[in-house]
């Protein structure tokens, strides 16, 4: 006689809630990762990603989103385990024995800041993506943390080319290290963290500087750890740039191999393609840099105080990652305060941007030029 | 109009509120809207005062041999710190009398400057108000 198909049971204690609002919004997240926990581990896919001082172990439901963690995160190679880790489980529906997301109750109102104090006062840190839905629990005092989706790539659209993005800034505020808002720029092993809103050239910047002998480890997040020095770790592999930008730097989209449009109509795309060399494993950043897209004829630098740089770094860092904001607007306050900062006033001529940049970063311009 | 209390002692309003001072230029934010206020001319001393525990009579006092043009300005300054919450009435005792804020000032009169271009980030409803064409965090536009 055929035997019946083993029953799979549902894994959480018990069946979470279709709907969550401010009252069981911390028992849902303690469920959730204590439920990702008991999750049999023979039906996972483990990985671990050998970041800057972070090991993290991530256990996915989904082979898919496995491939393109592995893809967009950028590894360290090294022989030895990190000083942290980290244990993330992404779970998403489509497996046998995990539930759907829970939907957060419309009729009860929602506030970011609510939603991320009863977090808080329960120990954990979260974000809801109400589009999908999904969401992103983490326990800092435990370092795990879980990823409750509908599908298997079920993310943030925004996410694509940063997977895990804030597992990581949960991971590194607990060590010495952010996960920062920030691109970057160097020569020689040193360099600048380039900071300011959206649409103020960062990118740009950034692909200006690695076309025409600079180097960098980021165009948009990178983990900067602040001790006796300060120093800039990549993260994440992809750049991206509006194809306006990309042609400005006589760079056709169609040439690039692997690029997309992301969700915000940028170009993304793998910066080795287009300078081998540009892409550094760390640097010590000894500058910070506020773009301006001015369109002069030539590109001027300015020096500007602390004030000036910790408006430009600070709201957009603490901002654009939800949980621990008091600590990043410390630990960004203390990098503008001792660092140097120039406002650059942008011309439209990559390799002259790339020019005067590296001379700052060499020395070789005062204040003023 | 809100008005501060002239002999109250004050402290920042945590834990929403956090400063940070950046040689005397002193940089606030507000973890609860995401507003952030950036303090020029006499406003950053005058800040460092009422958080040392100086009421705004005694501050207000302080300046009044010295400066007494930038008494309006002080004035309208520390009111402002009440509307936008960024203190609130402390528990503890007035400290003692304030001889003179910064005697030899010669700067500008008291600023307060409001960055609100985040606050929308914050006040976004992640349910009805992002537009998902134009992609997370960005609002969506008033129809």
């Amino acid at each position: 006689m055929a035997s019946a198909p083993p029953r799979i049971l549902n894994v959480g204690h018990r069946l979470p809630p279709a709907m969550v609002s401010d009252v069981n919004l911390a028992a849902y997240a303690a469920d959730r990762i204590a439920a990702a926990r008991d999750f049999p581990r023979e039906r996972l896919q483990r990985q671990v990603f050998a970041m800057p001082d972070l090991d993290l172990a991530v256990w996915f439901t989904s082979t898919e989103l496995a491939k393109l963690c592995g893809t967009m995160l950028l590894q360290q190679e090294r022989s030895g385990p990190a000083v942290h880790c980290a244990e993330v489980f992404a779970m998403d529906a489509q497996a046998a024995g995990w539930n759907r997301p829970a939907s957060w109750d419309e009729h009860a109102g929602f506030s970011s800041r609510a939603f991320s104090r009863i977090l808080s006062s329960a120990g954990k840190r979260g974000f809801y993506h109400h589009d999908a839905p999904s969401w992103q629990f983490y326990d800092p005092e435990t370092s795990v943390g879980v990823q409750v989706l509908p599908t298997g790539l079920g993310i943030p659209p925004w996410e694509m080319s940063s997977p895990l993005r804030l597992f990581l800034h949960w991971a590194y505020a607990s060590a010495n290290l952010r996960l920062t808002h920030a691109a970057t720029l160097g020569l020689d092993g040193h360099g600048a963290l380039v900071v300011g809103a959206s649409g103020s050239g960062k990118s740009g910047t950034t692909l200006a500087g690695v076309l025409n002998g600079l180097i960098s480890v980021g165009d948009d997040y990178v983990a900067v750890e602040q001790g006796e020095r300060v120093i800039a770790h990549p993260v994440f592999r992809m750049f991206k740039q509006d194809p306006v930008g990309l042609r400005r730097a006589g760079i056709a989209a169609g040439d690039l191999p692997d690029s997309r449009l992301n969700w915000h109509g940028k170009v993304e795309f793998d910066p080795a393609a287009v300078t081998p060399r540009g892409l550094a494993d760390s640097l010590e950043i000894s500058t910070i840099l506020l773009p301006r897209v001015a369109r002069l004829d030539r590109t001027r630098i300015e020096p500007v105080d602390a004030r000036d740089a910790a408006l430009a770094l600070v709201p957009s860092a603490v901002f654009q990652l939800p949980g621990d904001a008091e600590e990043g607007f410390r630990f960004f306050g203390k990098l503008a305060k001792r660092l140097p900062a120039y406002r650059v006033h942008l011309s439209e001529d990559p390799k002259e941007i790339a020019g005067v940049i590296g001379s700052l970063l060499a020395g070789e311009v005062g204040h003023g030029h | 109009m809100t008005s501060i209390s002239l002999m109250t002692a004050y402290a920042i309003n945590e834990p929403d509120i956090v400063a940070e001072d950046f040689n005397g230029q002193v940089v606030i934010l507000s973890l609860a809207d995401g507003r952030y206020f950036s303090l020029g001319g006499i406003a950053s001393p005058i800040w460092s005062a009422l958080m040392d525990g100086h009421t705004p009579q005694a501050i207000l006092d302080s300046m009044h041999e010295k400066q007494p043009a930038l008494g309006e300005s002080a004035a309208r300054f520390l009111d402002r710190l009440v509307e936008f919450r960024l203190i609130r009435a402390s528990d503890g005792k007035a400290s003692a009398s304030l001889p003179q804020l910064v005697p030899d000032w010669a700067g500008d009169a008291a600023q307060i400057e409001v960055f609100d271009d985040l606050a929308e980030l914050i006040f976004a409803d992640p349910i009805h108000d992002v537009d998902e064409q134009a992609g997370w965090p960005a609002p969506r536009p008033e129809s």
